[in-house]
């Protein structure tokens, strides 16, 4: 599905990416792990296109896509959400859904011409399911902390996609918003979508995961089957601890 | 109608009204600090001055004036792409200054600080716009037509579009939209009005120089988006009517020619000072100026 083969980045005199390489399967989630500064979220914008990599290729399906813009790559099918929330301040929930709904809102002159109905049964219907309890012309800037990071889970899940990057779903949220999390988590597992998330929560992870893939300085430590990598020594010496 | 007065007065104030809703539209809606704007309206004037001195019809003149000025704003547009913030602000003020300098020394075509003279009213078909009534129906319907033209693409999804690049263009750009082509429309299409303002600008005083389009011009223009609130359209219109309005009350008051200038000036920072102590997003605005 994504292989990600020898990716490096260096930020001045700071290694992020250390000729990084690995496959996430198709159908599966993939949970990223690892210390603080291990290049996570890094790998999360190389992907994304938002940092273009110094060397390595990463290929989608056979295709590679390293020099492609952000828009493109999020085009091809890639979805992902924040680790700290990014929403546009001055719209609504409803607006929000309609922007990841499609890309046909950004041609000028085709929406100038006409303006399709809005299916607001849709999206309340979808507001309803992530359990975010409030009208759908709330301005985000309205909204609980927890509540955002629902939408933007809502707009990630929403949009067309054939791989989800979900970058530490469940942090900053309290015990009620995690669990519901977890249980759009869950349904994702369910419906083998192709998901990579970045979390700290071990056992949340343990529950979660198909596959897990462990960062260290840049590179890969261990990759494999979660009940395996949890009992790496090198994994529990680097991340876990004694 | 009105008195010779109020109808010089009402056309500015239409002139002033499209400068301020095409900055809004490229600042308020799209979230782009352009200081060049200025400049695009100086461009629409040359342009169609020339052209009508050089026997073109000012309709296609008026067109020309458009379409040159939303060139340049491609331009500008492609060289600003990888500039955010207070950078983008100072690169588009530099390029305002860079088109007031040809505007001044490239005098072989511009006539530099002597500036074009003789400029003809407009004809359109059998028709010489040359009372200032005619001239101010003309300049009423240009800012009807575009304010809701505007109006539309900005209710449109489209719209909707350009807010979320104003809010956060990285976050919009991983939702799959085409930043750079947004804001290169938005500003063409902004550049665009701000050439035909400068057209009608340089057909109705018949008479162009650089100090038209320079810096005190772009603060104006600035005030009047900012006062009538970023991200509204309304704002803009009312605000172009405020600020042309009010200092036009000094006149009657009996000051000395010598001192109304810097009044004015006073005037409108008081004005814009007043406005954003007592009402932080202007008049109208849906949006911080941040």
């Amino acid at each position: 599905m994504l292989e990600i083969k020898n990716i490096s980045k260096r930020f001045g005199g700071v290694i992020a990416l250390n000729g990084c390489t690995f496959t996430v399967p198709r159908n599966k989630i993939t949970a990223l792990i690892g210390p603080n500064g291990a290049g996570k979220t890094t790998l999360f914008d190389v992907v994304s296109g938002l940092i273009r990599p110094d060397d390595g290729q990463i290929l989608l399906d056979g295709t590679q896509f390293v020099s492609q813009r952000p828009d493109a790559i999020a085009r091809a099918g890639i979805s992902r959400t924040w680790q700290q929330v990014r929403l546009f301040k001055y719209l609504t929930m409803l607006d929000h859904l309609v922007l990841a709904e499609s890309n046909e809102d950004a041609k000028m002159f085709a929406n100038l011409a006409s303006q399709p109905r809005l299916k607001k049964d849709t999206y309340q219907n979808i507001i309803d399911r992530f359990g975010i309890d409030r009208p759908l012309d709330t301005v985000v800037t309205e909204l609980s902390y927890g509540q955002r990071k629902l939408l933007q889970l809502a707009m990630a899940l929403h949009r067309s996609h054939r791989l989800l990057l979900l970058d530490e779903p469940v942090a900053g949220v309290n015990q009620i918003i995690q669990e519901k999390i977890e249980k759009l988590l869950t349904d994702l597992k369910d419906k083998n979508e192709t998901v990579v998330i970045i979390e700290h929560d071990i056992e949340f992870v343990r529950r979660l995961a198909h596959h897990i893939v462990v960062l260290d300085q840049g590179r890969v430590l261990a990759a494999g089957d979660p009940n395996v990598v949890l009992q790496d020594r090198r994994v529990i010496e680097a991340y876990l601890g004694a | 109608m009105f008195t010779p007065y109020a109808t010089h007065i009402l056309i500015l104030i239409g002139i002033y009204a499209l400068l301020g809703l095409s900055l809004n539209l490229v600042l308020g809606f799209t979230g782009l600090l352009n200081l060049g704007h200025i400049a695009f309206f100086g461009i629409g004037a040359y342009t169609s001055a020339l052209l009508t001195l050089a026997g073109v019809p000012f309709p296609l003149a008026l067109l020309a004036a458009g379409l040159l000025a939303s060139v340049f704003g491609f331009f500008l547009m492609l060289a600003v792409r990888k500039i955010k913030g207070d950078y983008l602000a100072l690169v588009t003020l530099g390029f305002s200054f860079v088109v007031y300098s040809i505007f001044l020394n490239w005098t072989g075509l511009t006539r530099g600080p002597l500036g074009i003279p003789g400029i003809p009213k407009p004809s359109l078909g059998m028709f010489t716009l040359a009372s200032n009534q005619g001239y101010l129906v003309l300049v009423l319907i240009i800012v009807v037509l575009t304010s809701l033209f505007l109006w539309r693409l900005t209710r449109s999804r489209f719209g909707r579009v350009l807010e979320a690049v104003r809010d956060d263009d990285l976050a919009a750009s991983v939702l799959g939209k085409p930043v750079f082509r947004l804001q290169a429309q938005s500003m063409m299409l902004s550049s665009f009005i701000a050439g035909i303002a400068g057209s009608l600008f340089a057909h109705y005083l018949t008479y162009i120089d650089p100090t038209s389009f320079f810096l005190s011009e772009i603060i104006l223009v600035l005030t009047i988006v900012i006062i009538g609130g970023l991200g509204s359209l309304r704002g803009s219109v009312i605000a172009a009517v405020i600020i042309l309005v009010i200092p036009e009350v000094l006149r009657f008051v009996g000051l000395p020619s010598a001192i109304v200038g810097p009044m004015r000036q006073i005037l409108y920072a008081v004005l814009l000072i007043g406005v954003l102590l007592l009402k932080p997003r202007g008049l109208f605005g849906r949006v911080d100026l941040t």
